[in-house]
């Protein structure tokens, strides 16, 4: 393995001799895509800020279409999580240098202004779609957020584009955060051109680039406080065998928690911080997602183009999403009921298939936990409104496929047969389907830390500062008071530079 | 003399014969399980290594107990399911995928975790017409070439030094 040359101010894991011990202004945990933007933002206000990351320094040019590699280096715990209940939805969250947003699809959208009204309505202070557009505008500046390039969109897109055309539904060319993308269809493995704007190769260097530090292969095991005051956080690296490292130490003024939904809520309670909401932890909601695989006669070659060039809206105001996103074969067969033989003579098809899938906005909330020895243990039992939901999604999802002229339809139901027509759909979704034969993920955590101004209902206040605590804040996805309905990226990023700009306000007026 | 230490990733003996034979009946059988098992058990260690400990645990004890459960089976007749001849152990991976939905849910997992290395192989991989690598490679510098000076100038302003970079 080549050495990885890190930029001035980035400290890998490897890079420490000894136990470390820093002082500065502001300190963030995590640097995804609320972390990475807080620094971002108050290093360019002129605060000394120190990140703390706890996964590795992956730099562009170190990204291959290596699955099993990016699964393990650039993704928690392998990728593998899972929301527990009846059904279990799977989940994966980034654990890298930048966070999520090294392995996200790219698509970036400003949050809907019914969202945005309602989580007004639900106590929020300046959320309000005037409030919120100029700080759309910076993330779409700064991330380059636009409609692809119309060479690299693949044929899996235009046909998911023809099947939902065919039946009237409304479609809407997908705008992303990305630089003249090539459509390699890399994105969930690391975008081995950058094209893509992650955090990797935006918001971290900006941050650097402003005289910040941040520290990779360090988890911070908890924020120290003095009474309800934060005083900074005391983290561990890990070296690149994975031994355990020395400690660092980070006294600050502010601490900022940007590990995302799952990871935020978790460090606050090993850190003894309590909200009087009681929500600390609940609230979440992930956006379940089903896929369905559709095998065409002709070859479709699903690899070439970008992941995902367009979603159909048509369905948005019932909470349903669709979409086609390729996999890599070896992801195709996870789900899967076939083995050996049968399992060749599918994957022989691999070239004809387009797959596509629903996401859901969540019609109830589950539970982030944390047990000893275990770490944060994540809980959602489906209601019978979000089953039908998704099963509606599902339902969808097939039907555009069979327009798009798909010769079969794989559904993510267990037990159900493959369906070859409309017909042949209506028959098998006619029968009972059991909740637990779902077959669920995820990659939208959100909700745990929810925000807004009255301390009794929120965990923070409407600028992430929590409730309850002095010189504590949350930046990340945890902040919705409420699902998003949409890719989740951007409204993160937007309330990331709000929040950081109220904070720097108040640091000027008293001092810090 | 030199002792060379196992990883402390590396399964036990017993586990890597459970996990061989699970993957002669849910792998494909071309190419031959036993041209490419060294490198999928090395992924597979080397993934449940980077697994939570809890589903390592879980991952791990799954192996175990579809093992074990085989023997109740007709199939394997008081056997474990890592000493069944190939015929008996495809009957009996059956007759469990048909079980209960703890035993399914098991199996899908091991499965997957199988599958998921088999078909990462790059032998795999191209046996399927998928060569991602030479795609990237040919994208990339189609990209470079038709949009090299907006690329450095958006990626100047993503540091905000370039134009129109203010707040
Ligand atoms: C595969 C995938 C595809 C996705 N696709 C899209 C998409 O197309 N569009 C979209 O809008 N969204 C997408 N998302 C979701 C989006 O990327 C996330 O919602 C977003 O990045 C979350 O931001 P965050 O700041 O909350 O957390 P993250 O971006 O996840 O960052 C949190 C960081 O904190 C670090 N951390 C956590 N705990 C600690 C600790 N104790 N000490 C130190 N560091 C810690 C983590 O390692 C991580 O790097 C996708 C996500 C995934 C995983
Ligand atoms: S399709 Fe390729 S170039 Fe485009 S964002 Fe994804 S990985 Fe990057």
């Amino acid at each position: 393995m080549t050495a990885v040359v890190a930029p001035k101010g980035l400290v890998t894991g490897d890079d420490v001799p000894g136990d470390l011990e820093v002082e500065c202004d502001v300190v963030v945990v995590g640097s995804g895509a609320g972390g990475a933007t807080t620094a971002a933002e108050l290093a360019d206000g002129g605060l000394d800020v120190v990140v703390v990351e706890e996964g590795g320094y992956h730099p562009t040019a170190s990204f291959a279409m290596d699955v099993p590699r990016a699964l393990r280096t650039l993704y928690r715990d392998a990728g593998v999580q899972t929301a527990f209940g009846r059904p279990p939805v799977a989940f994966s969250e980034g654990r890298c240098v930048g966070g999520s947003t090294v392995v996200n699809g790219g698509m970036s959208f400003r949050t809907p202004d019914r969202v945005l009204q309602r989580w007004a309505r639900e106590g929020v202070r300046a959320i309000t779609p005037e409030v919120m557009a100029p700080y759309f505008e910076r993330v779409e500046r700064r991330l380059s957020v636009g409609p692809q390039d119309p060479e690299s969109i693949g044929r899996d897109s235009e046909l998911f584009r023809a099947g939902a055309e065919r039946q009237g539904w409304r479609l809407i060319p997908n705008t992303r955060n990305q630089l003249h993308c090539c459509g390699c269809n890399a994105c969930l493995w690391g975008c081995p051109t950058g094209a893509k704007r992650s955090m990797l190769v935006t918001n971290v260097p900006r941050a650097l680039h402003r005289g910040a530090r941040l520290y990779a292969d360090c988890r911070v095991e908890r924020i120290t406080r003095d009474g309800e005051r934060a005083t900074g956080v005391v983290g561990r690296f890990r070296r690149r065998d994975r031994a355990p490292g020395p400690t660092l130490r980070v006294r600050a003024s502010v601490v900022v928690a940007a590990g995302g939904a799952v990871q935020s809520p978790a460090l606050l309670r090993r850190s003894g911080f309590r909200s009087a909401s009681g929500r600390l932890g609940r609230n979440l909601t992930l956006h379940p997602n089903a896929r369905v695989i559709g095998i065409f006669d002709e070859p479709v070659r699903g690899w070439h183009g970008v992941h995902q060039a367009y979603q159909v809206r048509e369905f948005i105001d019932e909470g349903i999403l669709l979409a086609a996103a390729n996999l890599p074969p070896a992801l195709v067969t996870l789900g899967l009921p076939h083995h050996g033989a049968e399992l060749a003579e599918l994957m022989a098809d691999y070239d004809r298939m387009v797959i596509a899938g629903c996401l859901v906005e969540d019609t109830t909330t589950g539970r982030v936990r944390t047990v000893p020895g275990l770490g944060p243990v994540v809980s959602y039992q489906l209601d019978g409104a979000g089953a039908r939901r998704a099963l509606r999604g599902i339902t969808l999802t097939a039907q555009t496929l069979l327009a798009a002229g798909a010769r079969r339809v794989l559904l993510p139901l267990r037990g159900a047969p493959e369906v070859r027509s409309p017909h042949e759909l209506d028959a098998v979704l006619a029968g009972p389907v059991a909740m637990s034969d779902l077959d669920l993920f995820t990659v939208h955590l959100m909700g745990t830390t929810r925000m807004g101004d009255d301390a009794r209902q929120a965990v923070v206040s409407s600028f992430g500062e929590f409730h309850g605590a002095t010189g504590l804040y949350v930046a990340d996805a945890g902040l919705f008071p409420g699902p998003v309905g949409i890719n989740p990226m951007e409204t993160i990023v937007a309330l990331a530079i709000r929040n950081a700009e109220e904070l720097l306000e108040k640091w000027r007026r008293h001092g810090r | 003399m030199i002792s060379v230490r196992k990883p402390d990733h590396a399964l036990s003996r017993r586990q890597r014969r459970t996990l061989r034979a699970f993957a002669g009946v849910v792998c494909p059988p071309d190419p031959p399980l036993d041209t490419v098992w060294t490198d999928v058990l090395a992924d597979v260690e080397r993934f449940l290594a980077a697994t939570a400990p809890g589903t390592r645990a879980l991952l791990l004890m799954s192996f175990t107990v579809l093992d074990e459960r085989a023997r109740l089976t007709p199939e394997g007749r008081g056997r474990r399911f890592a000493d069944l001849d190939r015929f008996r152990a495809e009957a009996c991976y059956r007759r469990l995928a048909r079980g209960s939905r703890r035993t399914r849910t098991l199996l899908i997992l091991m499965k997957g975790v199988l599958t998921l290395h088999y078909y990462a192989l790059p032998q795999v991989e191209e046996a399927l017409g998928y060569h991602p690598a030479a795609y990237v490679r040919a994208t990339a510098s189609r990209r470079t070439e038709r949009y090299g000076e907006q690329i450095r100038l958006g990626e100047r302003l993503a540091l905000g030094d370039g134009p129109g970079t203010g707040p």
